[in-house]
């Protein structure tokens, strides 16, 4: 399913004293298949930009297309249930959604809502805990038995079982250890490339937006001011700086590195791999000129 | 229902605006046995110049008040009506088939519209000049002298002031929770009378157990921060009496007798 | 000699219903004026560590001392004024409906007279630079703001100790920077002691020293080098190394002839250059 989005906008609270502009002159496309990370400070759009893409807010103006679906502001869409089972988003500490008595029934609650059959939601179920990090065991439990993390994982779990064709993450990491935040990252990663699971990202780690996204998308007060794929945005790491985002560490060394060394290094490196290459090249260099 | 006033603050530097809440709870208080003492034209007449004198200097504007009071006219307009046909005194007006419609029953129509209309007016102009927390202050000072009784006054004022702190934030988390499961199916406007109860119960059980948990970490917090009671404890936020609240007080004694040498 | 702000002595707690003790007897001392990083994942213990430290649990055995002064029934009051607490949830630790509201709630609970507390309630909100936002309510301020409110409310006691109890884990980049410089700034101003409780690697980078908590007892503690030399036996127990350490390590792996592991950018940039010059 591809994703578009044509010159749209967003206002809350029209026509009333606390009108506020969210959104203005958004343009976006989302390949289907692709891995998008959306990048921005809080309060730049990117929350509203991800409740369009399945219809829980409708533009003021513009339009969204998802796959066949054209969402405008021109009447309240009905039907949104096949477009809401395509899109799944994990919101921000999604843990505080879960209610039901077992971790089983509250998975289902989804599948079920969306019209797949209770046997077949269970299955689906069973299936995903091992994929999101959980023993069989925790199925019968209360989910409010669990650790935080734990909840954590049902909740995506519960996501995850609606099949979406297109997955969004609202800062899954947020609150977790680094070695929860590594396992999860990684999770959803495994998911994009086994499933083909369209992954769109909303994210303040410019190390993971680097590390997996094939796209990023920077926001800044309500509209998109770069894309480009990691190496196109992180090449010229000042539009970033500029206006208060971080960089990833890799290119803030490249950068130290290059000042001390009074060189340009060409690729922007973003990984350490490719820094302790750069790094090789620069000593090479010089036994060459030794010789 | 965004245009309801009933329980908004407007701020505002008015005169009303700076009173002291506590002036302005017992002038509330009392209005509403006052109102009863009017019972003619001329008692009513006074009774309106002094509560739109109030909203005058309150620089409310007018309109806004009207408007905001739009579906309480229609509370209005009802007994007016019941007055207006189930009174057969007086001369007789109009008659239309069995329909008649008497003096005493115009009068009265209009005299208990009055007299609701301007409670309400004073009731909402406290709450419109005053912030909920001056309220709870209002109420806390008020109501001290119950502490001698071992009524727990400190005790309700805080549960007061920190529900009012909260009010914004369990919006926004009800808000947060419902669109979470509307995204995993769930239709808060529509479905069957079985899907709303679910719909409900999946916004509840979430929005309850974080309040708990919210409660369970605000007092810890507040123990950490010495919190242990209303005992020897000072109060930041100051109540001062002044020269208009003494003057209000006042004038509502005056109002009270001036009805009660007019009326009927 | 600096005094000892903090000093805990066998210490072990055991939340009620369940098996195991999430904190075993763990001794450790903090100076004063020092800067404590304590570390570990989530349900090592260093949050009830923190608790402990100003009596909102009671250790089943062992001895706390703030400033020689014993943790007990009797002093509890006097040491929470000397010990403040940030937690983690910017949402749930604020309790007055305005920001000047909140930083006075600590000072009204310890009977400060009121001339007096409006003094210290200024003078809180200026060192945290919040004075833009006296009146503000609390649903309109960013998490970062509300948590320097929170450190505000804790300086207007005149606290020796500040802990940080995972208190910026909840915030984004711009917000955890804001708390850490209003935390940094007050250490410069006043002799203050700090104890993060933290994952967060910059915080635990810039501490004088860390302790590493691991399943309710202290695995190691050093000064931040030192502990980073530990590398996979740290990430072995789920936490973290900074970027430079590892990239330190991937140098070496690829024969760069690094010294040492380095814990800032410069560091590494400088030892390379110098190698390159050698050659």
């Amino acid at each position: 399913m591809d994703i578009v989005f044509k010159d749209v906008e967003h206002r809350y609270h029209t026509n009333t004293p606390f009108e506020r502009r969210a959104l203005y002159n958004m343009n976006l496309s989302i390949a289907s298949g692709s891995y998008v990370a959306i990048i921005g400070h809080t309060g730049s759009g990117k929350s509203t930009l991800l409740q369009h893409l399945n219809g829980l807010l409708q533009p003021t103006n513009g339009t969204v297309h998802i796959g066949d679906q054209i969402i405008t502001n021109a009447k309240k869409p009905k039907h949104l249930k096949p477009l809401r089972k395509k899109v799944g988003i994990v919101f921000q500490f999604p843990e505080h959604q879960l209610f039901e008595e077992t971790v089983e029934k509250d998975i289902c609650f989804g599948p079920v809502n969306f019209g797949i059959p209770e046997e077949q939601a269970k299955k689906m179920a069973r299936e995903l805990l091992p994929l999101v990090g959980l023993p069989e065991e925790v199925l019968t439990k209360s989910p409010f038995e669990l650790s935080g993390g734990q909840m954590r994982r049902v909740a995506i779990a519960g996501v995850l079982a609606m099949e979406p064709e297109v997955i969004v993450l609202d800062e899954p990491t947020a609150g977790l250890d680094p070695q929860g935040r590594k396992e999860i990252m990684e999770m959803f990663y495994r998911l994009h490339q086994e499933k083909k699971l369209t992954t769109i990202l909303v994210t303040h780690s410019m190390e993971d937006a680097a590390k997996y996204a094939d796209e990023i998308v920077v926001m800044h007060r309500g509209t998109v001011v770069k894309t480009g794929t990691p190496k196109e945005i992180f090449r010229e790491p000042n539009t970033l700086l500029e206006i208060g985002l971080d960089v990833p560490e890799t290119i803030l060394f490249q950068k130290k590195l290059e000042e001390k060394f009074g060189v340009t290094i060409d690729s922007p490196c973003l990984t350490m791999e490719e820094i302790v290459e750069e790094a090789k090249k620069l000593f090479a260099k010089v036994r060459k000129n030794d010789e | 229902m965004n245009s309801m006033i009933i329980g908004k603050y407007v701020p505002g530097t008015s005169i009303v605006h700076r009173m002291d809440p506590r002036s302005k709870l017992i002038m509330v208080f009392f209005y509403v046995f006052i109102v009863f003492l009017a019972n003619n034209v001329e008692t009513y007449a006074v009774l309106m110049i002094f509560t739109f004198s109030l909203i005058l200097l309150s620089r409310i504007p007018l309109s806004f008040i009207i408007r905001g009071l739009k579906p309480i006219f229609l509370v209005i307009l009802f007994t007016f009506l019941l007055h207006l046909f189930m009174t057969k005194e007086g001369e007789l007006l109009y008659r239309l088939g069995w329909f008649e419609i008497y003096e005493q029953g115009v009068k009265q129509g209009v005299f208990i519209s009055l007299r609701f209309l301007s409670l309400i007016i004073v009731t909402t102009l406290l709450t419109l000049t005053t912030t909920p927390i001056e309220v709870t202050d209002g109420v806390e000072s008020l109501l001290s002298p119950l502490k001698k009784f071992n009524m727990p006054i400190h005790e309700l004022a805080l549960m007061m002031s920190i529900s009012l702190r909260f009010i914004p934030t369990l919006m926004e988390e009800t808000d947060k929770i419902m669109k979470a499961q509307t995204a995993r199916g769930v239709d808060f406007s529509g479905g069957s009378f079985q899907e709303r109860i679910k719909a409900i119960v999946s916004l509840l059980v979430p929005l309850f157990i974080n309040s708990f948990k919210r409660a369970e970490e605000l007092a810890t917090a507040m123990e950490a921060r010495g919190y242990r009671g209303g005992e020897g404890r000072t109060k930041f936020r100051l109540l001062t009496w002044k020269t208009a609240d003494t003057a209000l007080i006042v004038s509502l004694i005056l109002l009270a007798i001036i009805l009660f040498i007019l009326r009927s | 000699m600096r005094e000892i702000a903090v000093s805990v002595e066998n210490v072990s707690f055991k939340y009620p219903n369940e098996a195991n003790y999430a904190v075993k007897n763990v001794s450790f001392y903090v100076q004063e004026g020092e800067w404590l990083a304590i570390v570990g994942h989530n349900g090592s213990g260093k949050s009830t560590i923190a608790k402990l430290l100003n009596g909102l649990l009671r250790p089943e055995s062992g001895v706390i001392k703030i400033f020689s002064t014993e943790l007990n029934e009797t002093t509890i009051w006097e040491i929470r004024k000397r010990v403040g607490m940030v937690f983690q949830n910017p949402d749930n630790q604020f309790v007055g409906t305005t920001v000047q509201d909140d930083v006075a709630f600590g000072l009204e609970n310890n009977g400060v007279p009121r001339d007096e507390m409006v003094e210290r309630v200024d003078e809180a909100i200026r060192l945290v630079k919040m004075e833009e936002f006296l009146e503000q309510e609390p649903h309109h301020l960013s998490g970062g703001q509300k948590q320097r409110v929170a450190i505000a409310g804790i300086i207007a006691l005149q606290p020796d100790i500040i802990i940080l109890d995972e208190a910026t884990s909840m915030l984004d980049p711009k917000g955890r920077n804001e708390v850490l410089e209003t935390v940094r700034d007050l250490k410069k101003k006043q002799k203050i002691t700090v104890i993060s409780i933290t994952h967060d690697l910059e915080e635990v980078v810039k501490a004088d020293r860390v302790i590493v908590m691991n399943k309710g007892e202290v695995l190691t503690q050093g000064t931040p080098e030192e502990i980073f030399l530990l590398g996979e036996q740290l990430e072995k127990i789920g936490l973290d190394l900074p970027f430079t350490v590892k990239l330190s390590n991937e140098l070496k792996g690829a024969g760069f002839p690094l010294t040492t592991d380095h814990l800032t950018a410069e560091g590494l940039v400088e030892e390379l250059w110098t190698l390159y010059s050698k050659m």
